[in-house]
């Protein structure tokens, strides 16, 4: 007896999905990736941490070509400097960018550079050195402030319908 | 402080512990600005419309751009626009409520402050959206029903005429 073989999983379809699974990261990356070469751009300000040795700094882009990385934009970007990379805040830097646009309904967008590659085109005396955050000690106990906040609500709208402390008329 | 204990005892309980519970969870949300918010999706929607009438540039948070503004003012109309309308109506509690939505729309002012790095505005939008939870809280206490008894009193009487009729 014959039996009927599955003919819809032809090869060629095979190599056809493959090849849409290959692309398809492409495109996507062609749609959210930011690439944007020379651009120069000012530290607004920064902080140190020590737990994980990242710094967050704070830029505004001044020249750029691309489109996403634009003039006048600001983003934070985090990343790990070396301890004589000489970044100050209020120098104007240049480096070459790349990131991607992390949502595409808020247009999120998170972009990073090489450190290592980063030429410092202003550097006055009025720029000043990165200092360590003053928060970092509080982070680890974020999630028990969170609770603790809305624990205390609770409290105070238990202690105002409570019959114990009610008025009776 | 005696004088604030028990002041809320008579209200309705139901109406007490929704207050709570929505409160808890659009806490949670707002103390986490950058995660996920249920009203989100209604941020979406809004977008999806209003998109084919204003021309929003892509990506949305730009430092410079008006229509992002006119986005977020959406965003932040849309409670306004229902705080009148239910106390047009009367939905006092309905309108209390809202305020847990105008916190949303103040997360959004920070969600917009913090993606173009302006901090002090970001920080003020974030204090006022927890401000606006609380204030919504005790709205909703304040404007819950004085009885329980109050609020079903149709339901209640059309069960007692019900039993009547049953009854021999």
């Amino acid at each position: 007896m014959k039996t009927t073989s599955a003919k819809f999983i032809s090869p060629s379809l095979v190599t056809l999905f493959i090849l849409v699974f290959m692309l398809l990261p492409v495109d996507l990356w062609a749609i959210l990736g930011v690439e944007a070469t020379a651009v120069t751009f000012k530290i607004l300000d920064a902080t140190k941490y020590h737990a994980p040795g990242m710094t967050s700094l704070d830029i505004e882009v001044i020249n750029s070509d691309d489109y996403v990385v634009s003039p006048g934009r600001r983003f934070n970007v985090e990343l790990v400097l070396s301890p004589d990379s000489g970044i100050k805040i209020g120098q104007t830097l240049q480096a070459d960018f790349t990131g991607m646009i992390d949502d595409l309904g808020s247009g999120r967008i998170s972009v990073s550079f090489d450190p290592n590659t980063v030429l410092i085109i202003d550097d006055n005396p009025a720029c000043v050195e990165i200092p360590w955050s003053i928060w970092e000690p509080v982070f680890d106990y974020l999630p028990v402030l969170k609770i603790a906040f809305i624990l205390f609500w609770w409290l105070v709208v238990i202690q105002l319908v409570s019959k114990k402390g009610a008025v009776t008329s | 402080m005696d004088r604030l204990a028990g002041r809320f005892s008579n209200r309705n309980r139901l109406q007490v512990w929704f207050a709570l519970i929505v409160f808890t969870i659009c806490a949670w949300w707002t103390l986490n600005p950058l995660k996920f918010h249920l009203l989100d999706g209604m941020s979406v929607t809004i977008a999806i419309f209003t998109g084919a009438i204003i021309d929003f540039r892509f990506p949305f948070n730009s430092a410079a751009g008006v229509s992002e503004i006119v986005f977020l003012m959406l965003i932040v109309s849309l409670p306004a626009v229902l705080y009148i309308y239910f106390n047009k109506v009367g939905a006092r509690y309905m309108a209390s409520a809202t305020f847990f939505w105008f916190a949303y729309a103040a997360q959004n002012c920070f969600r917009f402050f913090h993606a173009t790095i302006y901090r002090i505005p970001a920080l003020i939008m974030f204090i006022l959206s927890l401000l606006l939870l609380v204030v919504g809280l005790l709205k909703c206490l304040q404007n819950s029903e004085i009885d329980v008894l109050e609020g079903f009193k149709d339901e209640i009487e059309e069960a007692d005429t019900d039993d009547l009729e049953i009854s021999p």
